[in-house]
């Protein structure tokens, strides 16, 4: 807690005298307080994470830019306290370098520090070189990406507004002023868990296509994304076909007295794909849905085999998903929004309402629910109903 | 987001039309604020009876088709760009580092209820093509001399407007006072402008306020704190490489 004080002070002080033209410092503090009650525990839990996020951007030369962004988060609260190892909960894994900390680590509390963009870009004519850990964001949905192969991410992490990145090298060559050829190759300390991809991207007819063709941990991956409207409405998708993930037994032993295979004992390669539409009527009451495919994906006791589908880099266990939002802005300053993921085999689904308040310029209120509802052994079901209240003021 | 693109378009590149007559006038105040491609420096505030925000931005734009808008406060949207081309508009997130189309649904959104309708934004009409014009007087407005003039929209031109009335200086062809006024004939808002300076060796008003009628306590100012006009730059500066570098 005092060194999240003194790291407030002090990132208020640089801020303060740094914004020069050569680099500029920014970021957050956001205070996040949750509820839930496990229908397995008698217990209702109450957790607080305070965050602080510093975004700096230096420019030695004018075609040189350096980028480091450091989160750090405290974790203190019922969590932190019952569960043994909670740390494993919070850490991230990187498939190369090792860009995080726990500065203390105790029944009480968690501090954790962790770097999750340092990149420099060189710009030379129409090439942009960037060397180190970015996010590399291919897709062009807005929920799923299957696109997004090298930096999965999950619509529910809600309070990681950043999304994940890696480590990687990418050359993008600008082919036109919406056009490019990219390289990206992500190594990995394990050869395996190496990804590599080309891209390449146009737009026409009002449209950006993508196209993408790599290895990503050494399993090939073709695929395709594209982002236009239909009548002033947002049409979006994603394909992608890959090579069958490879096969992880761990899974065998937890399946076995269910008498069930594992997604991985599925030696047909994997469909995928994403249907994204959208539309803004001028009240600003938006609507918004996906659906997801997976060809792979389980269609009976879907919610055994959503840890193997994480570990798979599967985006979901399930053959089909649906994600359907409402929102409207209640005042210019408060925004109302609900979203559902909702397994259309299973009949689970995850409700989240959430509102957004502008309390002052720069000082936001984000109180946001996850409800998981469904019966044993489906996707969504006896995960608990999460409750958030979130304080964030930028900088 | 988009709202606020076309509003800046409108800003830097266009106004109003009209005959020394009247359609001469209009032309002259038009010209004045009128490049064929200009960089500001615009912070815009929302003002309503109980709180107000403000946004800063620079805009780099290569009329009529091309903008670049960089947002520099508050903090909590600094380095949100956006891009249009023509028809299209991406938006830079530069947090998730990604790049989204913008459905031109969501473009008429309005970024925390400014008092500019969709048609001051969107519509590309012109006020020297669509109106006709008309000296209806003369009259001091803020110590200005000005002709008073109508502009009253054609049959066939698709404006949303009864009528307007343009104050316009007779020495400067800077327009104090713009009304708005319905089909009705009742005065919907005032466009007020003041803070007269030299900029980019023009002499232009830099304070713009939009006063609403009907909702006292509410409006929207514009700030010009720099403008160069007639910059050096071309289609090809309005790209993706260049949306994810400006600063």
């Amino acid at each position: 807690m005092k060194i999240n004080l003194l790291l407030i002070l002090f990132l208020s002080s640089i801020y303060i005298s740094a914004q020069t033209d050569s680099y500029s410092i920014g970021g957050y503090a956001k205070y996040l307080f949750s509820t839930v009650k496990y229908n397995q525990t008698e217990q209702r839990y109450y957790d607080h994470l305070i965050h602080t996020r510093l975004n700096t951007k230096w420019y030695p030369l004018s075609n040189l830019t350096g980028t480091f962004e450091l989160r750090f988060r405290t974790y203190f609260g019922t969590s932190v306290e019952k569960y043994p190892d909670y740390s494993h909960l919070i850490k991230s894994y990187q498939p190369l370098m090792n860009l995080d900390v726990f500065l203390w680590n105790n029944k009480s509390s968690i501090g954790y520090l962790e770097a999750d963009r340092i990149y420099f870009d060189y710009f030379s004519g129409n090439l942009q070189t960037t060397i180190g850990r970015q996010r590399i964001a291919w897709g062009t949905s807005w929920v799923w990406n299957p696109l997004d192969i090298f930096n999965p991410k999950s619509v529910l992490d809600f309070d990681h507004e950043e999304l994940p990145g890696v480590d990687a090298l990418r050359l993008q060559y600008y082919t036109g002023p919406v056009s490019k050829i990219e390289l990206s190759l992500a190594p990995a300390r394990e050869k395996e868990n190496s990804s590599y991809a080309l891209l390449y991207s146009n737009n026409a007819f009002d449209y950006d296509f993508n196209f993408i063709a790599g290895f990503h941990k050494e399993r090939w991956i073709i695929g395709t994304g594209w982002s236009g409207d239909i009548l002033e409405a947002g049409f979006r998708g994603e394909i992608t076909y890959s090579q069958n993930p490879e096969r992880i037994n761990y899974f065998d032993n937890v399946y076995s007295p269910y008498n069930i295979e594992s997604i991985s004992s599925n030696t047909n390669n994997v469909l995928n794909f994403v249907l994204s539409g959208d539309y803004t009527f001028p009240n600003s009451f938006y609507i918004h849905t996906e659906i997801l495919y997976n060809s792979n994906g389980k269609s009976k006791d879907i919610g055994l085999f959503n840890q193997e589908a994480a570990q798979l880099g599967m985006l979901s266990a399930s053959r089909w998903s649906v994600y359907q939002e409402f929102s409207y802005d209640i005042t210019p300053l408060m925004r109302g929004s609900v979203f559902t993921i909702l397994n259309p085999i299973d009949k689970s689904f995850v409700l989240v309402p959430s509102l957004s308040y502008s309390i002052i310029t720069n000082l936001d209120l984000y109180l946001i629910g996850l409800f998981f509802n469904g019966s044993d052994r489906t996707e969504y079901g006896n995960y608990g109903h999460f409750f958030y209240a979130r304080l964030k003021y930028s900088f | 987001m988009k709202k606020i693109i076309c509003l800046i378009i409108l800003f830097t590149a266009s106004s109003f039309s009209q005959a020394q007559d009247a359609t001469e006038i209009v032309k002259k105040a038009d010209e004045l604020m009128r490049a064929k491609s200009s960089y500001s420096e615009i912070t815009m505030k929302i003002v309503k009876p109980d709180w107000s925000r403000e946004m800063s931005m620079k805009v780099w734009s290569l009329e009529p088709d091309y903008a670049i808008i960089y947002i520099t406060e508050p903090a909590r949207d600094k380095g949100t760009v956006t891009l249009k081309r023509k028809n299209e508009v991406w938006n830079w997130l530069p947090s998730a580092q990604k790049v989204i189309k913008i459905p031109p649904s969501m473009m008429l959104q309005s970024w925390m209820g400014s008092d500019f309708t969709n048609d001051d934004l969107v519509r590309e009409s012109s006020v020297i093509k669509d109106y006709t014009h008309k000296l209806i007087g003369e009259e001091k407005v803020d110590g200005f001399d000005c002709y008073k003039v109508q502009l009253t929209p054609k049959p066939d031109a698709g404006v949303v407007w009864g009528k307007i009335i343009a104050w316009i200086a007779k020495n400067s062809y800077l327009e104090p006072k713009v009304e708005y006024y319905d089909e009705d004939g009742f005065l919907v808002k005032k466009f007020i402008g003041s803070d007269l300076q030299k900029m980019d060796g023009r002499n232009i008003f830099t304070h713009w306020e939009m006063i609403p009628e009907n909702k006292p306590g509410n409006k929207t100012i514009m700030d010009y704190k720099k403008i160069l006009f007639n910059i050096k730059t071309d289609e090809s500066f309005y790209s993706e490489q260049n949306m994810k570098r400006v600063r």
